[in-house]
């Protein structure tokens, strides 16, 4: 233990920076558009666009796929920016394989999300649009399919997640809708009925604007054809009404083995869906102490992640919110409900921020999940507050409280940018999470985690009678007298994919000495120890099928 | 208000003294008529133009009180009543980046001023300028350390950012100070609630609740928050639900006026397009929604004047003057609707006090003379069309008018 302590220790004092733009370097270079970059007339102009690190090649490498939109005066036929995907070449770069994959798509892009839909054992893609989203399935051979359900209608679609909400083995979607927008009837700043923010003449929304309605699709797949039933209204998706829905995460916030849905919405209350078993949810966020600020206030909720950042096993949330506001960390009370932990836990310090992508990262693989968050302005002109913003890496002392490293933690770190995704992974899986980030009519940024310090284990899992991609399986690590635990999970941060292995940072030990998976459906599977420093794949019912040691 | 303190010029003292005399007879709407005269006499009369303005505030009627102190600042800028109450109705329409300028000459000019610091502070403390919300809470009270808004304001400011050692001992002493003031305990209770002391936090929110914060849905979600922390399900979901209830009610609220705000817009373009039934029915929707509007009411009462439905246009000008008695242009439009429904004694009666709220408008003069021709009163006819003539030279009408009257 002492050791552990002491290890531990090291960790927390490393100078940085621990983290280093390698974006452009590993190949990264194209541009990702949103709207104007001096001007935005219109909201849809502000969202920006989610990234995803997935494998869609089972080659055991993170790949990168991003999203872009448009301008809304377009770009000459044939140069329209369009979706990346960029395949890991494994040494630190990434070929762009867009074209081949079938994926280099134009159009208003926004957010993407990530899973298995036909349990082939490959990743496919939801890509949220404003217009009609795109589901694409991975044929397994370097491309995709579009098999989007004919009733997807069009929408202005933001955040995205599989889950598998009725255990019946096949990945549902979720997918939340932002605003009802209709361009010719929203004002612009210079016309004659400009909106204004603290003075200043800014584009419209989203309040005054019709909001969206958030949609379940059931997953009704049979033999390899793909179809998706709309079940909002039955499941009860649709009760709480239209709403300002962003980012969408899925956890099981109450533990009782079915997976709940928690909406960050824009100016409005957020929202939880809480899971009644029988394919039906029932709005419960303020009953569970999420729907709004600490003294009872709507806030502007950006983006989402979740862990369990004090060690007792239950998830807990992070929020970003609009500038002037304060991020929100809700700490789960172990009762359906959670408890206001922003100030107390040191995330009270900023109100300059606009926070959107949120991630738990534990960095310095010290065991306790560190936060992660990416900035940016939606009004580019205004005197009031920077447009482009650094980012904010908070790290997760143990005891509840979390400091801004940010400074220590390097130039990539601290760069400003108008920032709006944001994906942890580890991308050359030396067992240290990095982190994609989209900043707005900018190339992306790829953060590589340098810092030495801590061990860890990477853990695959891979459903079988369950869905394949093993989302709302939960793993819980016994290392010395501490349980780490992590849930797999489609969607979340601001309209992006995360890896979905589990890392976990496991400090100066060098073994998990027990790990218990609970796949969704609630069948339980111990495995016995695991050393640290490997990707370990462990398969519903097969116990652990494959490792792989961490490149040095 | 200190209505007694200053000078008037002395042409204009008569009009001024009336005011005042009706003031503290506390006929407001014969004050305010004198202080619009006296205003006319004097633009430049900043006492008048703040008399005014504190009998639109008394009466509810911000808008015009605001109008009032703006004119007010524009003689003079550095008035310390006019900033003092303009900032204070900015600050209660939420228009705190609208306080902020006024607040910041206010401190400057009354620099010994507790409730200048503690104004500016809250300004600050709104948007997000935590440092100097900080600095002038202090300020204000070193000028006075028993200055309730003050200890609470910092007291809350500290507790937000977590500095709940310095942040409790401030709460606690505001509550004392103000025992039966609710926003002590609620701050008081939030705050406690925030370092997890949920028996005393529910105590003093229970209080909050009982002195005046019952319509408060703040109040209501931190007492949900101290039941939950007290494990006590049942009255934490009853909390939650008043807390909704008050919520939904503020939201319905906010929904009629923009409601309100995009029928009138709809209205205006019928206007445009000459579908006068269409924009008053857009109206009368908009009157549903917005009930205490005056403006809107003088619209109505203009269209229907336009379609010639002359007692319902009397009914919403009337309503409109009754909200606003020192509008001219309402009293003068009332004029218009009985002078057509040949109800010529109320006519002249609205008429004349139109042209004493404004006495530089010519059409108001000569829709006096006619109605006072009608009633056969020549001389005073001519009176009132020479007048108007001389406002308004240039319409022929009037001079039409007059020339007939001299020469019947």
């Amino acid at each position: 233990m002492r050791v552990f302590v002491l290890l531990a220790l090291t960790a927390s004092a490393a100078t940085g920076p621990y983290f280093v733009e390698e974006g452009l370097k590993a190949g990264l270079k194209d541009i990702f558009f949103c709207g104007d970059d001096q001007q935005k007339n219109y909201i849809v102009e502000t969202l920006g666009t989610g990234v995803a690190l997935v494998d869609f090649d089972n080659d055991g490498l993170l790949d990168v796929f991003a999203v872009t939109a448009s301008r809304l005066e377009g770009f000459p036929a044939g140069t329209e920016p369009v979706n990346h995907l960029y395949r890991n070449k494994g040494n630190r770069t990434f070929e762009d394989v867009s074209r081949k994959a079938g994926v280099a798509r134009s159009g208003w892009g926004q957010g993407v999300c990530a899973g298995d839909i036909d349990n082939d054992g490959f990743t496919d893609l939801y890509v949220s649009y404003w217009g009609s989203d795109v589901m694409y399935r991975n044929r397994g051979d370097g491309t995709f399919e579009d098999v989007t359900p004919p009733s997807i209608g069009s929408r202005w679609g933001t955040g995205c997640a599989f889950l598998d909400y009725d255990h019946d083995g096949r990945l549902d979607l979720v997918v939340a809708n932002y605003v009802d927008f209709d361009l010719k009837n929203t004002p612009r700043p210079d016309g004659p009925k400009p909106c204004q923010w603290k003075n200043e003449k800014v584009m419209c929304g989203p309040q005054g604007l019709k909001p969206g309605l958030n949609r379940l699709w059931h997953n009704e797949s049979v033999s390899g054809k793909i179809r998706f039933a709309d079940v909002s209204k039955q499941a009860g998706i649709e009760k709480p009404g239209p709403h300002y829905g962003l980012s969408v995460t899925t956890l099981d916030y109450d533990r009782d083995g079915w997976p709940d849905i928690y909406v960050a919405v824009d100016s409005q209350a957020s929202l939880v869906y809480h899971n009644k078993h029988d394919g039906t949810f029932e709005e419960t966020a303020l009953e569970a102490g999420i729907a709004l600020s600490e003294d009872g206030r709507e806030q502007a909720g950006m983006g989402t992640a979740v862990a369990d950042y004090d060690g007792d096993g239950w998830p807990d949330l992070v929020k970003t919110n609009f500038i002037d506001d304060l991020p929100n960390l809700y700490r789960n009370n172990r009762d359906g409900s959670f408890s206001e932990a922003t100030v107390k836990a040191g995330l009270g310090k900023y109100t300059q921020f606009l926070g959107w992508g949120a991630g738990f990262v534990d960095y310095d693989n010290d065991g306790w999940p560190d936060i992660f968050m990416v900035n940016g302005h939606v009004y580019p002109g205004v005197k009031t507050g920077e447009y482009r913003q650094r980012r904010i890496l908070y790290r997760n002392g143990g005891a509840g409280n979390f400091s801004d490293v940010s400074p220590d933690a390097g130039a990539a770190v601290m760069q400003k940018t108008s920032a709006r995704g944001l994906a942890v992974g580890d991308y050359d899986n030396d067992g240290r999470p990095d982190l994609l980030i989209s900043n707005m009519n900018e190339r992306l940024s790829l953060l590589h985690n340098t810092l030495a310090a801590g061990k860890s284990v990477t853990l695959k899992l891979v459903g079988h009678q369950t869905n394949r991609s093993a989302i709302g399986a939960v793993a819980t690590l016994t290392v010395g007298k501490r349980t780490l635990s992590g849930e797999v999970r489609s969607g979340s941060t601001f309209m992006s994919q995360s890896d979905f292995r589990l890392q976990f940072g496991l400090g100066g030990a060098d073994q998990a000495e027990a790990v218990r998976i609970q796949w969704p459906g609630g069948k339980i599977e111990n495995i016995g120890a695991l050393p640290a420093g490997q990707v370990v794949t462990i398969e519903e019912g097969r116990g652990v099928t494959a490792k792989a040691a961490y490149t040095k | 208000m200190a209505l007694a303190l200053f000078q008037v010029a002395p042409e204009c003292g008569k009009s001024f003294a009336a005011g005042l005399e009706q003031y503290h007879n506390k006929d407001f709407r014969q004050a305010l008529i004198a202080f619009r005269a006296a205003v006319q006499c004097d633009p430049t009369l900043v006492q008048a133009h703040l008399a005014i303005a504190d009998i639109y505030a008394e009466r509810g009627n911000g808008g015009e009180a605001l109008a009032a102190l703006l004119q007010a600042l524009q003689i003079d800028p550095k008035n310390v009543l006019a900033l003092r109450a303009a900032s204070n109705l900015y600050l209660d329409s939420g228009l705190h980046i609208k306080a902020l300028p006024l607040l910041e000459v206010l401190v400057t000019a009354t620099p010994n001023s507790p409730d200048a610091h503690a104004d500016l502070a809250a300004v600050y403390a709104a948007g997000g300028n935590r440092e100097g919300a900080e600095k002038e809470f202090r300020r204000a009270l070193e000028l006075q350390p028993d200055y309730f808004p003050a200890l609470a304001g910092l007291g809350n400011l500290l507790a937000r950012a977590g500095e709940d050692a310095t942040a409790l001992p401030l709460l606690r002493k505001a509550t004392q100070l103000q025992p039966k003031a609710y926003q002590g305990h609620f701050l008081l209770g939030s705050a406690l609630n925030r370092l997890g002391q949920f028996p005393e936090a529910q105590t003093e929110l229970e209080l909050a609740s009982r002195l005046g914060g019952e319509s408060e849905p703040q109040v209501f979600y931190q007492l949900a928050r101290a039941w939950g922390g007290l494990g006590k399900a049942t009255e934490r979901r009853a909390a939650l639900a008043r807390f909704s209830e008050l919520t939904k009610k503020e939201k319905d609220s906010a929904e009629l006026q923009r409601k309100a705000a995009a029928l009138i817009d709809e209205a205006r373009g019928f206007l445009e397009a000459g579908e006068l039934a269409k924009a008053a029915e857009r109206l009368e929707l908009a009157r549903e929604a917005s009930p205490g509007d005056a403006t809107l009411l003088f619209r109505l009462a203009g269209l229907n004047f336009d379609m010639q439905h002359y007692d319902v246009a009397r009914e919403y000008a009337s309503a409109a003057i009754s909200i606003s008695p020192s509008t001219w242009l309402y009293h003068y439009l009332l004029g218009l609707i009985e002078k057509s429904s040949n109800r010529l004694g109320d006519a002249k009666a609205s008429l004349e006090i139109a042209a004493k709220l404004q006495p530089t408008e010519g059409p108001v003069f000569n829709a006096l003379g006619e109605v006072l021709i009608a009633q056969g009163e020549l001389q005073a006819a001519v009176a009132a069309f020479d007048k108007a003539v001389r406002l308004s030279p240039t319409e022929t009408l009037f001079r039409q008018n007059l020339d007939a009257a001299r020469h019947p």
